[in-house]
């Protein structure tokens, strides 16, 4: 990370650390919301941004962790915490899956059958209401028991799941896999003819974008004591693409500064009406066309991309 | 005899409204074959066309008829306006991803267009008026007159649309241009105003297609999402790019969705589709008309 | 006819024309030799318009043309036979000839005209002018290029490369072909490889390496020192 990018990193750890202490419920509960949004959105960057994927099938996985660990810890009484790892390794599987499936696709081919498979996937849980309750949802156990006054652990819980899925997609983004998976965005014919094992990496980071997402679906769950179909709509799968690419499609910090900024514009715009979505919507738009790079871009100049022949040469050295 | 008639007005139904979708499929096809992009918004001009027809017949009052017109010519002109706006960049080699920039940014046209509507119109289903009133008895079964009409409007719009493409300067250029931009630019045809023309034309297509449908299944925000989902089916079984591919598509969607509606279970209607999307960018991705030309 | 002037393009970062000058004079055939990457269908490229010029002056019969959209070269009397196989594959030849008369299409006399001189030209072409033009054979689609290009009574014709990927025979008729449009008064820039077959026909030879014009004569002159030009590019 460039140094004004850790800075700014640290100095939002250190205001998440002081928050509880003056901050009232209503806040705490708006900002592990955000952290939500942004784990969701930092895994999304992961698989579309490094890896150049770009899936819709990603709350859907999500909220497919969610139910798994919902049902799980309901009807075989596991507690939440082993559930929750459990809906992560479960969303992982099937983002491996979908991931193998779709190794040969191109961009809007990709797209369309990840948001096939998302459709399915939303349709069957909310019809077959004998298993999931349908469209109403299923009321599942809190992490930290049933009264929702312990908010201050569930806040702790989050920011520890951030810095750890932080830490980890750090990582993950400077070794060689991530050199890689970032040449395969770039180019994927010449990242494989410099002999980039391209079939795995893009499978690992499949599975390992669509574990976070499991996680943050049923941490989720957890807090909210509900899961139910509306997280695995197309609408919500455009709030996490609007924030990984307002933010910064392939950055580190973007999904953080995406998260962030369309969580409180939300805030504000919901007092004169539900024009939230409608301005994420232009807002991608407007990024798209005049700052690819979005606010990362804009905020941290951060270069569209090294060019092909930097990471070509980078990845001669490594491979 | 008795179980035959339920199951033919079902296949019938969804070759009527088949007919439709492929209306709206031709334009995703020729959007496709002219800009080489999948226009992800292009169920939100098939929900303004209906809009637009709607304000026309409901809120105004004139034939619906004229509605059809007017959202036509509405999608017409909104789509090549959103051309000129947002696509230049695929054009002028700025953009390192082409597929994803136009994924991303039709999509992001999407959530716009539909909250704009939620704002606009509100979330609340609305009726719109059908074309006609009354039933056609044919025997075994009846069909209400509307949904004839309104396929019959389709098939005669798709006809002048392959017309024009066939006949007509115009879509002989548009179909140099799938083929090969460069040669094009030889001739002397200006591909990127034509580019834009082609845009609102497929646009206009999907704005027909929510204007016929909108009597049919109710006007609301969100309605494009999945007509606009079934385009996708289509073209990509009837290979992208293919016009001849859309039609057959349309067809074949329609019927396989009613069979499964008939045989296996009404609630999954829109699965049925998605399942065959699916099995088809495994198994077949060039679809069934193979190669992604602008074919006849 | 067409002035080069301190010409400097590339693609992106990377610079293939560099300070390059040339002419071609009216009703000459001025032929362009070089090895490969010397950025000989750059240049032709960058006259068309398909690669903007970062430094230089192009201009056709005194008038700037560096900053015209490509589309619009035609109507001024410009025609590119490109390098690569160009007919509209999925279009008939007689669609393939009608789009050729593009920017006089309004003129539906002369339309005809023009595609009835190019089946007399080209009989060829009028006995398969129902057929896909993608289904022919490589030099029937040369020669669809050469009429589709000949349709709006060009002026200037940039040739690429015009017997690239045919037989020797085949090549023979294209050559002709070309030759006969040079006795017609139209002015032909060519680059070509095959350079024993065009030097007989031009006027004028450049010789371009890494971007630049290395050496330029007449094309009686140039025959002399010819095998040691060549040579010195295998060297490389």
């Amino acid at each position: 990370m460039e140094q004004l990018e850790k800075k700014t990193m640290l100095g939002l750890l250190l205001v998440a650390l002081i928050l509880p202490t003056f901050a009232n419920e209503y806040t705490l509960h708006i900002v592990i919301l955000a952290c939500f949004y942004v784990i969701l959105s930092s895994s999304w960057n992961l698989l579309a941004g490094y890896s150049g994927q770009v899936s819709f099938a990603h709350v859907a996985l999500s909220s497919l962790g969610a139910y798994t660990s919902g049902l799980l810890s309901l009807k075989f009484g596991i507690h939440p915490v082993l559930t929750i790892l459990c809906g992560a390794v479960v969303a992982g599987f099937f983002g491996a899956i979908i991931g193998a499936l779709t190794l040969r696709m191109s961009g809007s081919y990709l797209a369309l059958t990840t948001i096939a498979f998302s459709e399915i996937y939303r349709i069957v849980i909310s019809l077959e209401y004998e298993i999931t309750n349908g469209q109403v949802g299923l009321s599942v156990s809190g992490l930290f028991g049933e009264s929702t006054s312990k908010i201050t652990y569930y806040y702790a819980a989050v920011a520890l799941v951030v810095i750890i899925v932080f830490i980890g997609i750090q990582k993950l983004v400077k070794s060689d896999f991530g050199l890689t998976i970032r040449a395969i965005r770039e180019d994927e014919t010449a990242a494989a003819a410099m002999g980039a094992k391209v079939v795995r990496h893009k499978v690992i980071v499949f599975a390992i974008s669509s574990a976070i997402a499991g996680l943050a679906g049923a941490f989720l769950a957890h807090y909210t004591l509900l899961v139910s179909p509306q997280m695995a709509t197309i609408t919500e799968m455009g709030i996490v693409i609007s924030m990984s690419v307002i933010g910064g499609l392939g950055t580190f910090i973007g999904p953080v500064l995406g998260g962030i900024s369309l969580e409180i514009i939300s805030e504000y715009v919901k007092e004169f009406g539900n024009y939230h979505l409608m301005i994420f919507g232009l807002i991608l738009i407007l990024v798209m066309r005049f700052a690819p790079m979005g606010l990362a871009g804009l905020l941290f100049s951060i270069p569209p991309g090294k060019s092909k022949e930097k990471l070509a040469q980078q990845i001669r050295k490594e491979v | 005899m008795e179980g035959l008639a339920p199951m033919l007005a079902q296949l019938v139904n969804g070759l009527i409204i088949g007919s439709i979708y492929g209306l709206m499929a031709l334009g995703l096809t020729i959007i496709f074959g002219v800009l080489k992009i999948v226009n992800f918004s292009h169920g939100e001009f098939y929900m303004l066309g209906a809009y637009a027809s709607y304000f026309i017949s409901q809120t105004l009052g004139f034939h619906p008829v004229l509605g059809i017109i007017v959202a036509i010519s509405a999608t017409f002109l909104i789509g090549m306006l959103i051309e000129k706006a947002l696509l230049p960049p695929l054009f002028e080699n700025k953009v390192e991803r082409k597929e994803e920039y136009a994924l991303l940014v039709t999509f992001g046209l999407s959530i716009f267009l539909v909250n704009v509507a939620l704002a606009v119109f509100g979330p609340f289903q609305k009726s719109a008026p059908a074309l006609t009133k009354g039933n056609i008895d044919l025997g075994v079964i009846s069909l209400s007159s509307g949904k004839v009409l309104a396929a019959a409007i389709a098939i005669l719009v798709l006809l002048i649309t392959l017309f024009v493409i066939q006949k007509t300067w115009l879509g002989t250029a548009l179909r140099a241009i799938s083929q090969d931009r460069d040669a094009s630019a030889i001739m002397g045809i200006n591909a990127k105003r034509l580019g834009s023309i082609a845009f609102g034309l497929g646009a206009c297509m999907a704005g027909a297609a929510g204007a016929l449908l909108g009597p049919v299944f109710l006007v609301y925000p969100i309605m494009g999402t999945v007509p606009a989902i079934k385009s996708f089916v289509i073209i990509v079984l009837g290979s992208m790019g293919s016009i001849k591919g859309a039609i057959y598509g349309a067809l074949m969607v329609g019927i396989v969705e009613s069979l499964g509606v008939i045989f296996l279970s009404p609630a999954y209607r829109d699965v049925y589709s998605f399942l065959i999307l699916i099995l088809v960018l495994l198994l077949k991705p060039k679809g069934l008309f193979g190669g992604a030309q602008w074919n006849n | 006819m067409l002035e080069v002037t301190n010409v400097e393009a590339g693609y992106g970062k990377i610079q293939i024309l560099n300070d390059l000058s040339l002419s071609a004079n009216e009703n000459k055939l001025t032929l362009l030799i070089g090895p490969n990457g010397a950025g000989k269908s750059t240049l032709l490229k960058t006259i068309f318009g398909f690669v903007k010029p970062s430094k230089g002056s192009i201009r056709f019969q005194g008038e700037e043309i560096s900053s015209i959209p490509s589309h619009q070269l035609t109507s001024l009397g410009i025609g590119f036979l490109l390098q690569r196989v160009s007919v509209f594959p999925d279009l008939t030849i007689e669609e393939n000839l009608k789009l050729g008369a593009w920017s006089f299409k309004r003129d539906t006399a002369r339309v005809a005209q023009r595609i009835e001189y190019m089946y007399e030209k080209f009989p060829i072409l009028k006995q398969k002018r129902k057929e896909s033009a993608g289904l022919m054979s490589g030099g029937q689609k040369r020669m669809l290029e050469i009429a589709r290009t000949l349709m709006p009574g060009p002026k200037l014709i940039l040739v690429d490369e015009p017997s690239a990927g045919l037989s020797p025979k085949i090549a023979k008729e294209v050559y002709r072909v070309l030759h006969e449009l040079k006795d017609e008064g139209i002015t032909l820039l060519m680059v070509d490889q095959n350079i024993r077959e065009s030097i007989a026909y031009s006027d004028y030879v450049y010789v371009l390496e890494r971007g630049r014009v290395s050496s330029e004569s007449a094309a009686d002159e140039i025959g002399k020192n010819l095998k040691q030009v060549v040579e010195s590019w295998l060297k490389f």
